[in-house]
């Protein structure tokens, strides 16, 4: 409870030290809108000529594809500012004022900055979603509701694990975020479309490796009613509690860092 | 008297890679050496006390008052901050801790303090009584009243200083670190936050821990040095003793009744300059090889004496004596 009164806090300031830089607060949140309506736009395109792939349509599409993409904006709301400039921190020794704070390194990480640009994503994205649902003729069901929340807040727990994962490495070597791109740009391209289009070494890979098909494609299987295999059920019902797990985890590993940082002095 | 830190043959290495003139070497079979930063240091400090910690850039100062603010883990020995492991409890340590890095900021860039300050407030859980108390000390003290309103970036580095230094004690910790607080600061700004500092130890008795390259600095507030080199305590006394027992030389002005132009004086342990006034001459004597009564009294063979002007060395010209040739 104290720590959401101190983000809150940290909340309101962030908003009154960006409306000193009005514009580039604005412009930042109107250029992401933009990035991810192009997106969505280019997916409208290639379902223009081809209408289905692989049995989706455009609309589940555009909700398979919204899911990774809205669950990517909460973690970056959260962490995206802070965990991807870590290694600046260490460089500069800025870390030693969070290490003299009576607060976790992580929730100061979550408080100090709000990321804001990320609204204009999860706005783009909740307007297809919703749009999609609706064309899709699809009646939500309470436990779907529940279910797609649990979802939500995993699949937003897989990206930060990712996020201070990748950070927490500045630790051991400088430079890891180059590492965000394989995560991002290569692996991440593949969750646009449905996994079974591609070979099964990328399945294999996106499903128990870098569990990106967690966060949308099994649970998208689970609520647009597509699951065939045994696998598909299991791992569609198992996608709400893998965010929690991965979390922990990258958590342990950030305190293993911080722990180096401490013995090694950076 | 209540010891607040004590330190126990603290040792702290780094590992650094060896250079190589093997560009390939250097990049995938790298040799490390082992940099021993701070070795076999053991010191106790009181509450209340004020302890200067001196010494040249790399002594191992700043990787001494991290270890004791919990930052680093050291290699070696054993530290207790308030009878508690500060690295283990570092959350607890930070409750009791103030730390003021000058070469670091925790204020918010593009606000005014008065936000810096709110948060800090709950973040250390401050009471409202006690918040108010600190600000009204601020006002009266640091002048922050005139920059209350003002973004960070705007201040002078004088006035963010004074900042930082408000901002590290807004919780009323027992214990301040303060590494290089006056640095590029101007006479006005230094004394100001001299003053400060010895009030607060006045109101509340804090221990402060203080390193800086400007012995003023460490002449007026501390009652004690700590001289590290080269990763070693070299001196740990109080100031009074350092001036009695490190310094070996004192200046002795001499003013004669009549011009000394033409004079040849020689002695073992002294060296003459003559000033512009050819009536008065100085003389720089080395205590170990003789007494200021013997050189009187020889000089006054020569002519009649009017006046003696006896200066001690200052305590930047004994620490330089220290840096240069040890103990």
């Amino acid at each position: 409870m104290k720590f959401l009164s101190v983000y809150l806090n940290y909340i309101r300031m962030f908003i009154k030290a960006k409306s000193e830089y009005r514009m580039s607060f604005l412009l930042g949140i109107f250029v992401n809108i933009f990035d991810n309506f192009i997106t969505y736009i280019s997916l409208w395109v290639i379902f223009d000529n081809f209408k289905v792939i692989e049995g989706w349509n455009f609309y589940e599409m555009a909700i398979l594809y919204g899911l990774f993409r809205v669950t990517d904006a909460f973690a970056g709301m959260f962490l995206w500012y802070t965990m991807n400039f870590i290694d600046e921190d260490i460089i500069t020794g800025n870390l030693d004022v969070y290490l003299i704070r009576p607060m976790g390194l992580l929730q100061q990480m979550v408080c100090r900055r709000f990321g804001e640009t990320y609204i204009g994503q999860i706005i783009v994205v909740v307007i297809f979603m919703v749009y999609s649902f609706e064309r899709l003729n699809y009646t939500i069901h309470l436990w779907t509701w529940l279910y797609l929340v649990l979802v939500l807040i995993s699949g937003t727990l897989i990206h930060a694990a990712a996020l201070i994962v990748i950070g927490s490495l500045n630790f051991w070597f400088l430079g890891a975020k180059r590492l965000a791109g394989i995560l991002y740009n290569g692996m991440g391209r593949f969750t646009q479309y449905p996994l079974t289009i591609f070979p099964g070494a990328v399945r294999i890979v996106l499903t128990y490796i870098l569990p990106w098909a967690l966060i949308n494609y099994y649970p998208c299987l689970v609520i647009l009613n597509k699951v065939q295999t045994t696998e598909e059920r299991i791992l569609g019902l198992a996608a709400p509690g893998v965010g929690g797990i991965l979390f922990g985890l990258s958590v342990y590993i950030l305190n293993k860092g911080i722990h180096r940082y401490s013995g090694n002095g950076g | 008297m209540e010891r607040i830190i004590v330190a126990e043959r603290l040792c702290r290495d780094y590992k650094v890679a060896a250079v190589s003139k093997n560009m390939i070497q250097y990049l995938f079979f790298r040799k490390h050496n082992i940099l021993h930063a701070v070795k076999d240091v053991s010191f106790d400090i009181n509450k209340g006390e004020m302890v200067g910690f001196v010494g040249p850039n790399g002594a191992g100062k700043s990787t001494t008052i991290k270890m004791l603010a919990g930052i680093l883990v050291p290699t070696g020995g054993t530290v207790s901050v308030l009878g508690k492991d500060p690295f283990k409890f570092r959350k607890d340590n930070a409750f009791s801790v103030g730390a003021v890095f000058g070469q670091r900021t925790q204020l918010w860039w593009d606000l005014p303090i008065s936000d810096t300050f709110l948060l800090l407030k709950k973040i250390y859980n401050i009471q409202d009584e006690i918040y108010e108390k600190n600000l009204c000390l601020f006002k009266k003290y640091l002048d922050l009243d005139s920059i209350w309103h003002q973004p960070v970036r705007q201040l002078s580095l004088g006035q963010r200083m004074r900042s930082e230094i408000a901002a590290a004690i807004l919780h009323n910790p027992p214990l301040l670190f303060l590494d290089e607080p006056t640095i590029g600061l101007d006479i006005v700004a230094k004394r100001q936050i001299r003053d400060f500092i010895i009030e607060l130890n006045d109101l509340y008795h804090t221990t402060v821990i203080l390193t800086s390259h400007d012995m003023k600095d460490i002449e007026e507030i501390c009652k004690r040095i700590i001289i590290i080199d080269k990763g070693t305590v070299m001196i740990d006394c109080s100031m009074e003793n350092l001036q009695k027992k490190y310094s070996n030389s004192v200046t002795v002005n001499i003013r004669f009744a009549k011009g000394m132009d033409d004079l040849h004086f020689e002695m073992p342990g002294v060296h003459m300059e003559k000033q512009s006034e050819s009536n008065s001459v100085s003389f720089r004597v080395d205590k170990t090889k003789i007494s200021t009564g013997h050189l009187v009294f020889e000089l006054s063979k020569y002519a009649e004496i009017i006046d003696i002007d006896i200066k001690e060395q200052s305590v930047e010209d004994i620490i330089h004596d220290i840096y240069l040739n040890g103990v």
